[in-house]
């Protein structure tokens, strides 16, 4: 077993607007920690704030950082088919969110794992590729980013990097209904097709399904033991008053019985 | 030999050295302004650039602030001011040629000029020698 632990949280259902104020406020708290509640921990236990987010989006487009301010037409439209839109600033092009589709946003400091921004996207494509053969899936990467099965997308990436903080991340697509990417080019390639867990294995795989050995992969490929944050919120207290603190999201942090 | 430093509006060091962030950005003074870009290492970390966020002419920004950003991988990276002032020119060749950041990152593929506000943060970047030995330990 590894010793380092990396915590995660998942959130069943949370509008991107609120994820990514929730992204933005740990990688701010990371530049300048917050000093109420620094005072009253060591240096150990604020200087990580490390953290994989799991979550699913309600139906929602989103463009990358190349597009920031070009795409109002699109917006008109994908707005018009009740959907909710952001430009971001992350790498990538458009894409799409939605029920049943797994997204991952790590907000990793880089310098925790020693590893370049490309590294660090290819180490996410390994987490993703490793997941999909544990559910005997054949996935791989081509010249075009993201993860494929054959000319079709499973997962697309896109990330944010910000001082070596990492934010935005990937999503992976499990049961979601695939009609929503009709309405696009997803990631600006033309001709290529998407599909997901579900459609590849003909039987439905929920996103709860896919949690577990997503979270197994990752820790492999980053050399983390990757465990709910509840379970571990007594080694990670600084990231807890963060999380509390934010006003953003109601985290259950609190172990259920 | 003594360190030559002059007090007032003639500063000896920095000019027309090549001084460095450790973010990664590195700016060379000529009258006051400086020219700024990425570092050789800083592209070879990021892979094969497709796209370069440039800051609009005009813009004032603080040291550290960010200016820009470099996509690559699918990763875009912000880039920061190495040094406070105002953006007096920024590099368009970058626009329809971003793989120029990788094949001469620290020269042709400069990002910005600022007009220097504010000297003395020169004194807090890092020459040639102090910035490599710091790519080395990281």
């Amino acid at each position: 077993m590894n010793s380092l632990i990396l915590p995660y949280i998942y959130l069943s259902k949370i509008q991107y607007g609120q994820a990514l104020r929730l992204q933005n406020h740990l990688v701010q708290a990371r530049f300048k920690p917050h000093d109420a509640i620094k005072k009253s921990l060591n240096r150990n236990e604020y200087s990580t704030t490390d953290l994989l987010i799991l979550l699913q989006h309600p139906h929602t487009y989103t463009t990358g950082r190349r597009d920031k301010g070009r795409t109002s037409k699109d917006e008109e439209r994908l707005r018009g088919l009740g959907a909710d839109y952001y430009e971001t600033l992350r790498g990538g092009q458009m894409t799409f969110h939605g029920p049943g589709q797994l997204v991952g946003y790590p907000i990793l400091d880089l310098n925790n794992y020693e590893l370049s921004v490309r590294d660090y996207v290819a180490g996410i494509e390994r987490t993703i590729i490793n997941t999909c053969a544990e559910l005997d899936i054949d996935a791989k990467v081509t010249k075009d980013t993201g993860v494929w099965v054959g000319d079709e997308k499973i997962c697309a990436i896109g990330i944010q990097v910000r001082r070596y903080l990492t934010m935005h991340g990937f999503a992976l697509n499990c049961n979601n209904d695939m009609r929503w990417f009709e309405h696009i080019v997803p990631c600006g390639l033309q001709n290529k097709g998407t599909t997901s867990i579900s459609l590849v294995k003909n039987e439905d795989v929920t996103v709860e399904n896919v949690i577990p050995v997503l979270c197994k992969n990752f820790g492999q490929v980053f050399d983390r033991t990757v465990k709910p944050l509840v379970t571990v919120r007594d080694s990670f207290r600084y990231l807890v008053e963060l999380l509390e603190s934010s006003n953003i999201i109601e985290v259950p942090l609190q172990q259920e019985d | 030999m003594a360190t030559q430093r002059t007090r007032g509006l003639i500063r000896v060091s920095p000019v027309g050295k090549k001084q460095f962030t450790k973010d990664h950005e590195w700016v060379v003074i000529h009258n006051n302004i400086g020219t700024v870009g990425i570092t050789d290492y800083a592209q070879k970390a990021l892979g094969d650039v497709v796209f370069v966020e440039l800051p609009e002419v005009g813009t004032v920004i603080e040291k550290a602030e960010a200016i820009g950003a470099v996509e690559s991988v699918k990763a875009a990276s912000d880039i920061y001011a190495p040094v406070s002032g105002k953006i007096t020119d920024s590099n368009t060749n970058l626009s329809d040629n971003p793989g120029l950041i990788n094949k001469s990152p620290e020269d042709e593929a400069w990002l910005c000029k600022i007009d220097l506000s504010t000297p003395e943060e020169l004194d807090e970047l890092m020459d040639a020698d102090a910035y490599e030995a710091y790519c080395a330990k990281g």
